[in-house]
């Protein structure tokens, strides 16, 4: 029989035992066959009973630590687990927490390694596209209790408009810009007619490789997510990455249209993009300290 | 030690009932809510936090602690606990007598402790670096446990008073996890209840479980069973009048059903301290 060991010991060998993917017998086998144990018999670790031998009491945690976090997980991704159906969403969370197992104080945490983990593993294949959802149903809870900031009204905007070159407006915190898949969004207005969402470009058929721009923002409590075009995409990178002037934004819009637009025209495009991003609330003032200079 | 107050009978604040709680007024006197739930950085479960804060004393009831793992302490953890507590000013901070992962991996389960004095040492001295820590003295619930360790030289209830008097916290004493317990491990729940030093008892824990055949599980899925009220009047009788609540988390029903179990509790509370020689 091997000695009770100290607390340190007890825990590891705890750990690797109810996260054995097979389950704890399987576990123990393993952990014997490496010399981790003297034996497979677990009556030294824990006191076995009339009901209960070691292995089974031990499972018990080994099943509530798998069934907590794929329940977490299924949550967090309720498409994904749609999608593939239960049994390759369960095979899924197996691989995942192997890959990922969790370490941060919060289940918020656990999935958000998920939609990279996804862009490699098997079921990409099978079903085209899944790691896009994923991404999108990540960026979505993930916006959900981000940092509040008090969005730019359009009145905000307008009287801003007298200062093109000085005013620097931010994205807010809650605002995530995703290049996705192009089968992504007619997948999820799929899997989610009626949602709370806008897309333009579900009714097309997308080609595979194609890809489109997508923004995630929490409007007040409400989460929404909507494609956009490339040049709002343009002009919401130049935004996220360092903030960027009503002038510096009528440049970006100028160098991106077809040859020949005038200056008009791309003031008049700006001025639609203000009002719609104002409408979405995705605009705040950004930090005075990095304000940029004027545009060169 | 300092006493706490006696904050009469709530319930844990679910998201499934934000709109209710909000709309007020309810019949329960105060909420308590899952600390981790709430370290995030803003939006709706803040908001709502923050709402309930005005008009309902709040505990902080943490999940994440690790008390007995023999990882650092995490003081990031710590501080967000902190800043948590500073923004909400709860009634008292508590988390459980467990350890929750090792190895810098997070089992986000309640994971049960061997009863000997190695670990008594180890939980004392990290009680102790949480309480500096945070500038409180924190409670500590008793969880439900599955197995006995081979090595435990202790009762759970000698580990448990032991940690709280020697560490100078308090008891959060869950009624449910203690009948759990003493039915999967064949003791005596009353003697449970009995050895426990009654003055740090800070609040007591009412909750259903499952029967999983070979085991009771703590799956706070149900109304709360009989064979626990009774040992809820028992340890009111011995205890006194403190801070209850009832917990449901799987499952959750619609608010009514949620209040009527929280003023249940405080029925059989006044009628235990009303008639004490009561079965």
């Amino acid at each position: 029989m091997q000695r009770f060991p100290d607390l340190h010991r007890v825990q590891s060998l705890f750990w690797r035992l109810i996260t054995a993917p097979e389950g704890v017998g399987p576990g123990a086998a393993e952990l014997h066959r490496r010399g981790d144990l003297a034996s497979e018999d677990l009556s030294f670790l824990v006191r076995p009973d009339a009901r209960l031998d070691p292995t089974e009491r031990l499972d018990i945690y080994a099943d509530m630590y798998f069934h907590r976090l794929r329940d977490c997980l299924a949550e967090n991704f309720p498409k994904v687990a749609a999608q593939i159906g239960d049994a390759p969403f369960h095979n899924l969370v197996t691989d995942y927490l192997l890959a990922h197992p969790p370490k941060h104080y919060s289940l918020r945490e656990l999935g958000r390694a998920l939609p990279g983990f996804l862009e490699t593993h098997a079921l990409e294949r099978s079903f085209p596209a899944l790691a896009g959802l994923a991404r999108l149903e990540w960026a979505r809870f993930d916006v959900f209790d981000d940092t509040d900031a008090v969005p730019l009204s359009r009145r905000d905007l307008l009287d801003a408009g007298s200062a093109p070159e000085t005013f620097v407006p931010t994205l807010i915190p809650s605002y995530r810009a995703l290049r996705l898949d192009a089968r992504v969004l007619p997948l999820w207005k799929r899997l989610d007619a009626g949602g709370d969402f806008a897309t333009d470009g579900a009714s097309k058929s997308p080609t595979p490789g194609e890809t489109i721009g997508v923004r995630v923002w929490r409007k007040g409590f409400a989460v929404f997510h909507r494609s956009v075009t490339p040049d709002e995409e343009s002009c919401l990178e130049l935004l996220e990455t360092k903030g960027a002037s009503l002038a510096q934004l009528g440049e970006r819009l100028l160098e991106r249209q077809a040859p020949g637009t005038s200056h008009a025209q791309a003031a008049q495009r700006l001025a639609s993009l203000l009002d719609l991003w104002a409408r979405d609330e995705v605009l705040t003032r950004g930090d005075p300290a990095s304000t940029p200079g004027p545009a060169p | 030690m300092t006493s706490v107050p006696q904050l009469g009978n709530g319930v844990g604040l679910r998201r499934e009932h934000f709109d209710r709680v909000l709309a007020g007024p309810t019949r329960v006197d105060w909420f308590e809510v899952i600390s981790e739930n709430f370290m995030v950085n803003g939006g709706r479960p803040r908001h709502v936090l923050e709402q309930v804060r005005r008009d309902y004393a709040v505990v902080l009831h943490g999940v994440s602690l690790s008390i007995g793992s023999t990882d650092p302490l995490d003081r990031g953890y710590l501080d967000r606990l902190g800043a948590l507590a500073a923004w909400i000013q709860p009634a008292w901070v508590s988390d459980h007598l467990c350890w929750t992962g090792v190895g810098g991996h997070n089992a986000h389960d309640l994971l049960p402790l061997p009863y000997t004095e190695e670990a008594l040492d180890h939980v004392v001295a990290r009680v102790a670096a949480v309480q500096e820590h945070l500038g409180r003295r924190i409670a500590l619930e008793n969880v439900s446990t599955y197995l006995t360790f081979a090595g435990s030289t202790l009762t759970e209830w000698e580990f448990l008073a032991q940690v709280a008097v020697r560490a100078d916290c308090g008891i959060l004493l869950d009624i449910n996890n203690v009948y759990v317990s003493a039915a999967n491990h064949g003791f005596d729940p009353k003697k449970y209840l009995e050895a426990l030093p009654a003055e740090r008892i800070w609040q007591m824990h009412l909750a259903g479980h499952t029967d999983r055949g070979t085991h009771l599980l703590d799956s706070h899925s149900r109304r709360v069973c009989n064979e626990v009220w009774d040992l809820y009047r028992f340890a009111t009788r011995r205890i006194g009048a403190v801070s209850t609540l009832v917990e449901w988390d799987e499952d959750v029903p619609d608010w009514d059903t949620l209040e009527a179990e929280c003023l249940r509790a405080r029925a059989a509370q006044q009628a235990s301290l009303a008639n004490p020689g009561s079965a």
